[in-house]
């Protein structure tokens, strides 16, 4: 009968559309005039486009853009990245750059990381276009089409750098679900970190089986945060060699050990704050000795990296009282204020739902401390938070849009 | 793109798929004599009433290590009026967070075995749950647009497909003293239910259906604050014994 076929029919669509959001790769189309030139830009060429600028003839993503430069070091080769951040839906671009004769060329990506929306970008910039009323033509397109839209950014001032601000990746830069290239808490998300615009990063530490630090955020081995692999349980029931051998982070990295990821932040990126969350407050010890180390290799780099021990709860301070000295160990304190000032901590760090605090904000740096504030994401919240509120930093999932309204602040 | 298919959801479907299929030629069974609550056919009854729970598997995406589904309570009452008219109200309880929707009903059977129906349901929720040593809180109104196509199997096999419109008209949470923005469209998604209704034990009918929401806010995650603005999936089975 029609009527069985029809509602079969129905049914299998039905049946059919039953799938999970579907994960936006990053897109790349083919630029001839780009690809085939040699020369990148040199770190003066990227500091020249830098700056806020108004966008013109689109609405896509908002008002105004920052322009940033930020860097990776890889196999010791220096690249070099202009990443242009919005204020609709935490938008950013990021764009690798070229010479040709006396044009500078950028291409890459843009994302919208609160939905799946992403394209192409190609950016033309003519050398005798650069200066202060600078306007620089944008193509971009959606998913991998040929970048068929225009818009102008057009130069506007400098960025903002007045405030001493940190922008802090929220693990090591952004979470599993906001469908980033590269996984929460794995290298190659501090590698981006800084392209997203964040200066600084958290990130969370667990102990291995064989008490190596790595980074993991979950209690378990979960669907979340790895591929399918064999084994399942808490970290601390594997050895880390088990562990590299059969788990493959949700983009495909290795879980890394916390000492990798301050080699890669120490010596591969720009960032100068890193938060370690332990989740594990037995870890303390080993987290000490390797901020000591990677403090000093810092200084001894020509850097400066803050590297604090964060205490979230009674267990985590009470381990961290146990170790020699702590009132003179660099610490992030969740607890309140009587708290921090107990453990002489740099930096106390209330949840954004105990409200702006103003009081107690300007009590805790008048007596010297920082104030960061933790996980904001909503644009009007980071608003209030940086401007009212007058915090020194805020950890977000979307440090682009904390890094756009702090550079666009007059 | 990747993309993946829970097996329950396939599971069910075939399921429904199968079941209607060894029912086309069973023995008939007069619609006036079948208990009745999804599916689109004027009311012979003055009431009619429905108790049950529903459970909802929720998204990682938002819930992150967090894995629950929390039964809610359901009592889906039907007030006939007149006419293919009809009042449709529901009630999902969790106690900690409720969702009360209200709307009505237009019925139109098409012929023996095939029915529609329209409806608009008003929906309002609130919660009240203290997470992490905060008092949050939230309420909001919501719009469900739904249109419901019924097939009539023999033996009393009750087949409705309905497709919803998900909408919000007003969210409002506070985690603590401080408001929490929602910054949130008219149109938040879609859902579609597939449902079987037969005759169980003694006079009452049971209610199996399985309800696939794809939608940017569900409003039993208002405690996540969390701030995504795309579809995700949220697969929902529905039990209930039609008194």
């Amino acid at each position: 009968m029609l009527i069985h076929k029809i509602i079969y029919f129905l049914c299998s669509v039905l049946l059919l559309s039953c799938h999970q959001t579907l994960k936006p790769e990053v897109p790349e189309v083919a630029w001839t005039q780009f690809d085939s030139l040699p020369r990148k830009l040199s770190v003066q060429q990227f500091h020249n486009l830098q700056g806020v600028y108004s966008i013109i003839g689109t609405d896509d993503f908002g008002p105004l853009a920052v322009l940033k430069w930020s860097y990776t070091v890889q196999e010791q080769d220096t690249l070099h990245y202009m990443s242009i951040l919005c204020e609709n839906e935490a938008a950013y671009f990021i764009c690798s750059g070229k010479r040709s004769g006396t044009n500078t060329l950028l291409k890459g990506y843009w994302r919208k990381p609160v939905n799946t929306e992403t394209g192409t970008v190609r950016i033309h910039i003519p050398d005798e276009t650069v200066g202060k009323k600078m306007a620089i033509q944008v193509n971009y397109g959606d998913d991998e089409e040929t970048p068929d839209k225009t818009m102008t950014l057009t130069y506007l001032r400098p960025l903002n750098t007045k405030q001493d601000f940190e922008i802090i990746g929220h693990r090591g830069g952004g979470r599993m679900g906001d469908l980033l290239p590269a996984s929460e808490n794995s290298v190659a998300l501090l590698r981006m970190a800084s392209q997203l615009g964040a200066t600084g990063v958290e990130i969370d530490i667990q102990l291995t089986k064989d008490s190596i630090p790595v980074l993991y955020h979950d209690d378990k081995i979960n669907d979340r945060l790895t591929q399918k692999a064999g084994i399942r349980g808490s970290l601390n029931e594997y050895t880390f060699e088990e562990l590299s051998a059969q788990i493959h982070l949700k983009n495909g990295e290795r879980i890394p050990t916390l000492e990798q990821a301050l080699k890669t932040i120490v010596f591969e990126t720009p960032l100068h704050y890193v938060w370690l969350d332990a989740k594990d407050s037995a870890s303390h010890h080993l987290l000490r000795k390797l901020q000591t180390e990677y403090i000093q290799k810092a200084t001894s780099n020509g850097r400066t990296v803050e590297i604090t021990i964060g205490i979230h709860d009674e267990a985590n301070l009470n381990n961290f009282k146990k170790l020699p000295l702590y009132q003179s160990i660099p610490s992030l304190c969740e607890l309140d204020t009587t708290e921090v000032k107990a453990i002489n901590s740099k930096i106390w760090a209330p949840m954004w739902t105990e409200g702006l605090q103003k009081e107690q904000v300007q009590a805790m740096q008048a007596s010297g401390k920082k104030v960061f504030v933790w996980t904001i994401d909503k644009a009007k919240d980071i608003r209030e938070f940086m401007l009212e509120g007058g915090y020194d930093g805020i950890v977000s999932n979307y440090p682009s849009l904390v890094a756009f309204y702090y550079y666009t602040r007059e | 793109m990747r993309r993946s298919r829970p097996i329950l959801t396939r599971c069910f479907l075939l399921a429904a798929l199968l079941a209607g299929h060894i029912n086309v030629l069973a023995q008939d069974l007069p619609i006036e004599s079948q208990k009745r609550i999804l599916f689109p056919h004027p009311m012979h009854q003055k009431w009619q009433v429905s108790v049950g729970v529903t459970t909802t598997a929720m998204p990682s995406d938002i819930t992150e290590e967090l894995r629950y589904r929390i039964p809610a309570g359901d009592v889906h009452i039907l007030k006939n009026i007149t006419g293919g008219f009809y009042l449709d109200g529901r009630m999902s309880v969790q106690f900690i967070q409720n969702l009360l929707t209200l709307g009505p009903r237009w019925a139109k059977p098409l012929n023996d075995r095939i029915s529609l129906a329209i409806g608009n349901d008003i929906g309002y929720w609130f919660g009240f749950i203290n997470t992490g040593g905060i008092k949050t809180k939230g309420n909001g109104w919501q719009n469900y647009p739904n249109v419901s196509f019924g097939y009539r199997f023999n033996k009393g096999i009750l087949l409705t497909l309905k497709a919803e419109s998900m909408m919000n008209l007003s969210i409002n949470t506070t985690a603590g003293e401080v408001p929490v923005t929602y910054e949130y469209g008219l149109f938040s998604g879609s859902a579609y239910t597939v449902a079987l209704e037969q005759p169980f034990y003694g006079k009452k009918s049971i209610t199996l259906a399985f309800r696939a929401m794809y939608t940017n806010f569900y409003w039993q995650t208002w405690t996540l604050f969390e701030t995504f603005d795309r579809n995700l999936f949220f697969p929902q089975v529905i039990i209930g014994v039609i008194l």
